[in-house]
């Protein structure tokens, strides 16, 4: 050690070095790997879990949309009236109705296609009494009151009777509105993990660095700069993880290509970004309140 | 310089760790803070490093009352405070430039300007060959050399130390109180806390003694340093 005084004055010769500064907080293992493992597998659950209720949802509405479209009228004979006897009477409601765009009298060879599964081929006979029915398209955008018009059709023909299959409807709507339900149990369950392991895993790398944290107050950096030093560290470092975990959802779905439609159209893998942003807003909110209050709560 | 007046102390609820210490430090003194284990030295050092509130009474630093100052005017006053630890405190992943230079990085001065003044100071300091090197690389004692280096490289107004030879071997430790005295010869007011007489029964500075939370001021030898001002303590023994 040098006896001398300190120096004063810059000294005259060149330095013998230029080194250039470090980061101020080390580069590794500040969220652990095992850590960022968790963190991506959380993330792309989550994923699965967005896009799964996302993938319901559009399923439910197309069976819904579909039970809502299959609407007929069926047509069978009365006493007084056979049912084509009926049909023009049926067909003029259903040409004034509002909310109806079109309609079509099934042929009796329609008929007969449907029925062959229940009958067996070929036992469907010219004897046979068979109604006429109608399949009806309601107009998607004028709404179609199904009890009004029920009630006119019936008015003109006795034998006429509009079916709405919404028992079935019923049935079906019940079973979509649980797998959404179920679907967003899992998405908010899956989430609140995902965000809890963010956290923790956030909070284990704060505490690990909580040393430099204290020397940088100690020695009179304002809170900000060390909050923008912690923040702008934290993110980065948990940036990856969350990215892993999207791209690996991406992959998945795209693997669902041809079997789920819709999975993999990039409007669907853009819905699932929210999950890995959210991840890393988490991280940098943990990481700015964690700080100002260590530093807050000293001098 | 430094002045506390009926300062007292106490963790959250706890008990008091110091009662109404009086205490005045002028500008350029040297003194060494002793008392045995728990007396409440290192809670001493931590008020006037501002590293914590007073429960009561007024701490002035520098002339001005810290109580007053807002959190941006306290982290200006920090650099004018230097601060040595027994646990010397350096970051382990930064080389001993990276930490000597952490206080002037912190204060937004760029590195072209401290750049040869650091080096030299590593030079007088004896660490003019550990530049690069990590911390976990140095002995006891050069580590404690860095963190004086860091401690000094703002030119602070107060050094502060607390143990700062408790890691170090005894010819070390004589060794570093023969540097601060070197900076005390320019000016800057020391206070030095140990528990270890035989560092302090070699250097002619007074002593402040303190025990169940009140400072005695005793002077250190028979013939004290005639320049050496003298503090004002609670008690005074000679």
């Amino acid at each position: 050690m040098s006896q001398n005084h300190p120096p004063k004055t810059a000294p005259q010769t060149t330095p013998q070095t230029t080194p250039a500064h470090a980061a101020l907080l080390p580069p590794k293992s500040l969220a652990g790997p095992a850590l960022m493992a968790v963190t991506m597998v959380m993330t792309f659950l989550a994923c699965l879990a967005l896009g799964s209720s996302i993938l319901v949802d559009r399923a439910a509405n197309q069976w819904l949309a579909r039970a809502t479209s299959a609407m007929s009228v069926q047509i069978i004979e009365t006493r007084r009236q056979t049912a084509d006897q009926q049909l023009p009477a049926v067909l003029r409601q259903l040409r004034d109705a509002p909310g109806v765009e079109s309609f079509r009298v099934l042929e009796k060879s329609d008929l007969i296609r449907l029925l062959e599964p229940w009958l067996g081929q070929g036992n469907i006979g010219e004897d046979l009494p068979l109604p006429l029915l109608i399949e009806i398209t309601p107009d998607s955008r004028q709404p179609l009151n199904t009890q009004a018009l029920a009630a006119e059709i019936k008015a003109v023909a006795p034998g006429a009777r509009l079916d709405t299959h919404g028992r079935w409807r019923e049935t079906l709507e019940t079973t979509a509105n649980a797998l959404r339900l179920f679907a967003v149990l899992v998405l908010t369950m899956v989430t609140l993990a995902t965000g809890t392991v963010i956290l923790f895993a956030t909070r284990a790398g704060l505490l690990a660095n909580e040393e430099i944290l204290n020397v940088l107050h100690q020695i009179g950096a304002m809170d900000g700069y060390i909050s923008r030093r912690f923040e702008t560290h934290f993110t980065r470092a948990t940036l990856l993880a969350p990215v892993g975990g999207l791209l690996a959802a991406f992959g998945f779905f795209d693997a669902l290509a041809g079997r789920v439609p819709g999975a993999p159209e990039t409007q669907f893998l853009v819905a699932l970004t929210p999950i890995p942003v959210g991840a890393v807003v988490i991280s940098w909110l943990v990481t700015r309140s964690y700080v100002m209050r260590r530093l807050t709560a000293q001098f | 310089m430094i002045r506390l007046d009926q300062v007292s102390l106490s963790y959250e609820k706890g008990p008091e760790v110091l009662k109404d210490v009086n205490l005045h430090l002028p500008e350029g003194s040297f003194h060494f803070l002793t008392g045995p284990s728990g007396a409440g030295k290192t809670s001493l050092l931590k008020l006037i490093f501002l590293a914590h509130r007073a429960s009561a009474g007024r701490v002035h630093l520098m002339g001005q009352d810290v109580a007053a100052l807002s959190r941006r005017q306290l982290a200006k006053a920090r650099r004018q405070i230097g601060v040595v630890f027994q646990d010397f405190r350096l970051i382990d992943h930064l080389s001993i430039y990276d930490n000597v230079t952490l206080p002037l990085r912190v204060a937004g001065q760029k590195e072209a300007s401290y750049q040869q003044n650091v080096i030299e100071l590593l030079d007088w300091v004896g660490l003019g060959g550990h530049i690069h090197a990590l911390p976990e690389t140095l002995s006891g004692g050069e580590k404690q050399r860095a963190a004086i280096a860091r401690a000094v490289i703002t030119r602070p107004k107060i050094i502060i130390a607390d143990e700062p030879t408790g890691n170090v071997d005894p010819e070390m430790g004589i060794r570093l109180i023969r540097l601060l005295d070197e900076l005390n010869k320019m000016g800057t007011t020391i206070l030095l806390a140990t528990h270890d007489q035989t560092l302090w029964s070699q250097f002619a500075h007074p002593r402040l003694h303190l025990e169940d939370g009140h400072i005695r001021h005793i002077a250190n030898t028979p013939e004290p340093h005639p320049e050496a001002p003298i503090a004002v303590a609670d008690e005074v023994v000679t």
